[in-house]
C-alpha cells in the first residue's frame, strides 16, 4: 500500500515539468529552419505545452487538497516484481541466445513464477508453444526470429 | 458494381476461413476475463499483415465482432464477464443460471447479439460511403477540429475525470511529436536514437499498454473464473416471448453510442440496460434474472461493433480502442480511410464489411450449438496465460520492423501504462492522442500556414462550427456529471 495523495503530487509535478521543458524545445526545433510554416508547428508545440501545464497545476491543486487514500498497486506483489524482471531478462537474452532457447526458459519460469506446479506440463507445454509461435511467424510468415548471437565473435 | 464484387470476394473459400477461425478465436478470447477485443486485435495485426488485405481484415472484423458475444457467456454461466461490456449481462443471467434456466440467457444473448450485431452493420453500410463523400469538403482546419473531437469522447468519458483525461489525450499527443517534422522534414526530440526517426510506431505501444499491462494486472489471480459449470444443467430451451421490443431497443442505442467517438460498448450495454428497465412491465425481476436486460444490454454491446466502424473507416477516426487496433491493421495493409476507400479499394472495405456479416452468422451457429463448452476454456490458469500472451506480445512487437527497439519499447509503455492506470489515466486517450496526433498536427499547421497565422481560420466553415459544438458538449458533459456527483455527496453527508 502507498499513500496515493503523495504519489499524484510527483505525477502532477512530473507534468508540468514536462509542459515546461516542451515550451522551452519549441522555439529550438524552429531555430534551424526559419520559414512561416514552422511557426505554426511550434505553435502547436507550444498549445500542447500550454494545456499539459494548466492541466497539471490543476491535478497537483486537487492532489495536494485531497484526502490521504491508498494505492494497492498490485495483490501479489513478489509475483509482479519477478513476472517485470522475468519479461526484461527474456526480451535482453534474446538478443543473444536467439527465440527459441530464452522462449523455452522464459515460458517454464514464468509458468513457475505464476504457480503453476506441475513441471512436466509446464515443460511440455512450453515446447508446445515455443514451436507454435516459431512455425507460425518463422515458417508461415518467413519473419526472420531472434537468431543467438553470442557465438558469432569465437568464429 | 463494387458490392457485387465484394460479394463474389468474400464468398472463396480462404476469406470464409478466415472469418471463421477469427470470430471463434473472437469468442474464445472474449469469453476470458482479463483478455479483451483490443487486445485480440492488436496481436492479430503481426499476424494478419503478411495475408491479403481482405483476409487479414476479415480475421480482425471476425475476432471483433466474436470477442463482443463471446464475453456474455461466462457472464451468463460463471457470472464473470468476459469482456466489461458483458457486465450488465451477468446481472439477469447468471441468476439465470442458478434458477436452471442458463440454456434460455445463452440463447437470448446470441439471439440479441446477432441481431444488434448485424443491424449495425447495415446501418453502416449504408451511411459510410456517404459520410466518406462528405468528408472530402474537409480541409486542413475540419480535420484538426475532427482529430480533436475523436480525442475529447474518448476524453470525456475517461474513469479519472476530465483533467486526468486531457492529460493522457496529451500524452499521446506529445508522444506523436517524436520523429520527423511533417512541415520541415526536421528530425525532432529523437534524443539521438535512429529507431525513432520514423516516430513512435503506435503497434508496440498498443501491444504493451493492452495486453502485458493486463498479464502484469493479473498476477496474484489463480484462476480468472471461479466458479463450475455442469454442463449436464444446461438446457436447449426456446426463445422467451417479449423480447423483440428490448432487442430493438439495444440494437438502437447500441448503434448511435458506437458513432460517437469514445462512447463505447460498455456505455452502450448499460445504457440499453437502463432503458430496458425503465421500460420492462416486470421491473422487479431486474437482478433477480430477468432475460429482458440481457436482450438490450447484448444488442447494444454487439451493435457497437458496426457504429464504431462509421467513423474510423469515413473519416479516420477511431471511435475506441478495438477500432483504433483495426485502424492499425488497416495502415499497416496501405489502406488509408477516407473516401478512397470506398472507391479505389471499394471490394476490400465493402469486403471487411460483409465480413462482419458472415462474422455475426458464424457466432450465432456456434453460440446455439456449443455456447457451454466456450465457458469451459475461461478456466484456463492464469499462469499459462500469462506466459503464453507475453511470447504472443512480445514476438508481435518485434515481428514488425523486426526490431528489438520496439519490443523495448512496448515494455516501456506496459510498465508506464500500468502505473498510469493504476493512477487513473486513461489508456485509451493515450493510444487515440498518439493515432490522431500527426491528423491533428497536419490540420492545425497547413491550416495556420494557408491563414498565414490567422488562427480564425479554425472558426470560418459551417462545419468547423459544427464540429466546436460537439467538442464543447463532450466537454462540459463530464463537468456537469462531476458537479452532479459532488453536490449528491455533500447532500448525502448532510443527511448523515
Amino acid at each position: 500500500m502507498i499513500n496515493r495523495k503523495y504519489i499524484e503530487i510527483i505525477v502532477s509535478i512530473f507534468f508540468i515539468v514536462l509542459a515546461a521543458l516542451l515550451y522551452g524545445s519549441a522555439d529550438t526545433v524552429n531555430q534551424a529552419v526559419s520559414q512561416a510554416s514552422t511557426d505554426s508547428t511550434s505553435t502547436y508545440v507550444n498549445t500542447l505545452a500550454i494545456i499539459l501545464g494548466i492541466a497539471g497545476v490543476i491535478e497537483l491543486i486537487m492532489s495536494a487538497i485531497s484526502s490521504p487514500s491508498f494505492i494497492e498497486f498490485t495483490k501479489d506483489p513478489t509475483k509482479f516484481i519477478l513476472l517485470i524482471i522475468s519479461l526484461v531478462g527474456y526480451v535482453w537474452i534474446m538478443e543473444y541466445i536467439g527465440f527459441i532457447v530464452s522462449t523455452l526458459m522464459f515460458l517454464p519460469m514464468t509458468m513457475r513464477i505464476m504457480g503453476y506446479k506441475n513441471i512436466v506440463k509446464s515443460i511440455l507445454i512450453s515446447v508446445g508453444i515455443t514451436l507454435f509461435v516459431y512455425l507460425l511467424f518463422q515458417v508461415g510468415f518467413e519473419i526472420l526470429l531472434p537468431e543467438p548471437t553470442i557465438f558469432e565473435g569465437s568464429e | 458494381m463494387i458490392l457485387l464484387d465484394a460479394l463474389q470476394a468474400v464468398l472463396a473459400f480462404d476469406v470464409l476461413f478466415a472469418i471463421f477461425i477469427g470470430t471463434v478465436s473472437g469468442i474464445i478470447i472474449g469469453g476470458m476475463p482479463g483478455l479483451t477485443a483490443t487486445m485480440a486485435v492488436a496481436l492479430l495485426i503481426p499476424i494478419t499483415f503478411s495475408f491479403t488485405p481482405l483476409i487479414g481484415l476479415a480475421i480482425m472484423g471476425g475476432v471483433y465482432a466474436g470477442a463482443m458475444y463471446g464475453g456474455s457467456i461466462p457472464a451468463i454461466l460463471l457470472s464473470t464477464p468476459g469482456t466489461p461490456a458483458a457486465a450488465a449481462t451477468a446481472l439477469e443471467g447468471y441468476p439465470l443460471t442458478k434458477q436452471g434456466k442458463g440454456g434460455m440467457a445463452l440463447k437470448v444473448s446470441v439471439i440479441s447479439s446477432f441481431v444488434g450485431g448485424t443491424f449495425s452493420v447495415i446501418v453502416l453500410l449504408a451511411i459510410a460511403p456517404i459520410l466518406a463523400e462528405f468528408a472530402l469538403k474537409f480541409g486542413p482546419p475540419e480535420y484538426f477540429l475532427l482529430a480533436i473531437m475523436g480525442l475529447t469522447g474518448v476524453i470525456s468519458v475517461a474513469s479519472g475525470g476530465l483533467t486526468r483525461g486531457i492529460i493522457s489525450g496529451l500524452i499521446g499527443l506529445i508522444i506523436a511529436l517524436i520523429g520527423t517534422d511533417p512541415m520541415t522534414g526536421m528530425v525532432r526530440y529523437d534524443f539521438g536514437i535512429i529507431d525513432l526517426y520514423e516516430g513512435v510506431s503506435f503497434m508496440p505501444a498498443l501491444i504493451g499498454m493492452f495486453s502485458i499491462t493486463q498479464m502484469l494486472a493479473l498476477t496474484g489471480e489463480k484462476s480468472i473464473a471461479s466458479g463450475d459449470i455442469d454442463l449436464t444443467t444446461i438446457k436447449r430451451e426456446k426463445m422467451p416471448k417479449g423480447m423483440w421490443p428490448f432487442i430493438g431497443l439495444g440494437t438502437g442505442t447500441g448503434t448511435v453510442v458506437g458513432i460517437i467517438p469514445g462512447e463505447g460498448a460498455t456505455i452502450a450495454a448499460f445504457m440499453s440496460y437502463n432503458m430496458a428497465k425503465a421500460k420492462s412491465k416486470v421491473k422487479n425481476l431486474f437482478g433477480k434474472g430477468n432475460p429482458e436486460g440481457i436482450a438490450a444490454a447484448e444488442a447494444g454491446n454487439n451493435a457497437c461493433v458496426g457504429g464504431s466502424l462509421v467513423p474510423l473507416l469515413t473519416l479516420g477516426v477511431p471511435g475506441n480502442t478495438v477500432s483504433a487496433a483495426l485502424m492499425g491493421g488497416l495502415m499497416i495493409q496501405g489502406l488509408i480511410p477516407g473516401p478512397e476507400l470506398f472507391t479505389t479499394h471499394g471490394v476490400i472495405t465493402y469486403g471487411f464489411i460483409l465480413s462482419l456479416f458472415i462474422a455475426n452468422i458464424v457466432f450465432l451457429v456456434v453460440g446455439l450449438f456449443f455456447a457451454p463448452y466456450f465457458a469451459k476454456i475461461s478456466q484456463i490458469p492464469t499462469s499459462i496465460l500469462v506466459a503464453a500472451i507475453s511470447v504472443f506480445a512480445i514476438i508481435g512487437s518485434y515481428s514488425m520492423n523486426n526490431s528489438l527497439f520496439d519490443v523495448w519499447l512496448m515494455l516501456i509503455f506496459a510498465f508506464a501504462g500500468y502505473f498510469l492506470n493504476k493512477l487513473n489515466f486513461s489508456l485509451s486517450a493515450i493510444i487515440l492522442g498518439m493515432i490522431l496526433g500527426p491528423i491533428a498536427e497536419n490540420g492545425f499547421t497547413q491550416a495556420l500556414t494557408i491563414s498565414e497565422g490567422d488562427s480564425s481560420i479554425f472558426f470560418e466553415s459551417a462545419v468547423a462550427k459544427i464540429l466546436w459544438m460537439i467538442i464543447i458538449v463532450l466537454l462540459i458533459q463530464p463537468l456537469f456529471a462531476h458537479f452532479k456527483d459532488r453536490r449528491e455527496k455533500a447532500k448525502a453527508m448532510r443527511n448523515e
